[in-house]
């Protein structure tokens, strides 16, 4: 079954599959001073359909990822690698937003001094990510 | 003492002057905005340059981003010249003290900050604009 969300202003509307309540949250300095304090939180979804969406900015703050906010009301919407159908929405963003867990941390090392880990969830630092993002993108080299 | 800043992007920048210390807000309305807490400094002569979007989120609020890159840049109460800057977006995020924190009864389950610090519920927090 799919679930449904939308932005504050209600401009942008999704729905998609979310195969977990898990959140991976980034501590990354772009997350951070794009979120305006961080860290940013975001549930893996799937199949994502979108109504609006003339309606959401798109910024390319790399060379693989983009950020896509609301252009009405400036909602965070979500992350995703460029082009892919996987994105990791905002849980704001959710009609149902409960029993979310989070067990998943990224970009560890640029944790702020507010933001104690979770009990449990994973633990990546910034090189390991890189070192995941270049593997990955040199396979995805290969594959084409 | 008068600080700059910037959005992700670059493409707005700013200069404003904090006081008083930081606070998160938990509101449905912030983590709506921005999928967590808002963390801000509350700023007097807050002055932005580049292209900003003013989103009217209430009848007595507006809250502003970059139209480039979506970057949150301020929560504005209308009619007043205090801006509520989060504290991610200041160059230098050093001496701005989090002291507080708002709406602690909508805050979820799913994150809480390191330390205690002085916590209002949405209905405390109101009363004192009553």
């Amino acid at each position: 079954m799919k679930q449904t969300g939308q932005c504050l202003c209600g401009a942008v509307r999704f729905s998609f599959r979310q195969p977990t309540k898990n959140l991976q949250v980034c501590h990354c300095g772009q997350c951070r001073r794009w979120t305006g304090g961080g860290p940013l939180f975001g549930v893996r979804v799937e199949d994502v359909e979108i109504l609006g969406e003339d309606q959401i900015g798109r910024f390319q703050a790399s060379e693989h990822g983009e950020r896509c906010f609301c252009k009405i009301c400036g909602t965070t919407l979500f992350w995703r690698m460029q082009g892919k159908s996987v994105a990791y929405l905002c849980p704001g963003v959710l009609d149902d937003d409960g029993g979310m867990t989070v067990t998943e941390e990224i970009f560890v090392d640029c944790r702020a001094s507010w933001m104690p880990p979770w009990e449990g969830a994973s633990q990546s630092t910034e090189a390991n990510e890189i070192a995941k993002l270049e593997a990955f993108l040199a396979d995805q080299g290969r594959n084409q | 003492m008068t600080r700059t800043g910037k959005c992700l992007c670059g493409a707005v920048t700013f200069t404003a002057e904090p006081f008083g210390t930081s606070q998160a807000c938990h509101c449905d309305m912030c983590r709506t905005w921005g999928g967590g807490p808002y963390m801000a400094v509350p700023c007097e002569t807050a002055s932005f340059e580049g292209p900003v979007q003013r989103y009217r989120s209430s009848d007595f609020a507006e809250r502003g981003f970059c139209g480039t890159c979506g970057t949150h840049l301020f929560f504005h109460m209308l009619g007043g010249e205090r801006h509520g800057i989060p504290i991610g977006i200041f160059d230098d995020q050093s001496d701005l003290p989090f002291k507080g924190e708002i709406y602690i009864d909508e805050k979820p389950d799913f994150y809480a900050f390191e330390g205690e610090r002085k916590c209002l519920t949405g209905a405390e927090f109101e009363a004192r604009f009553r």
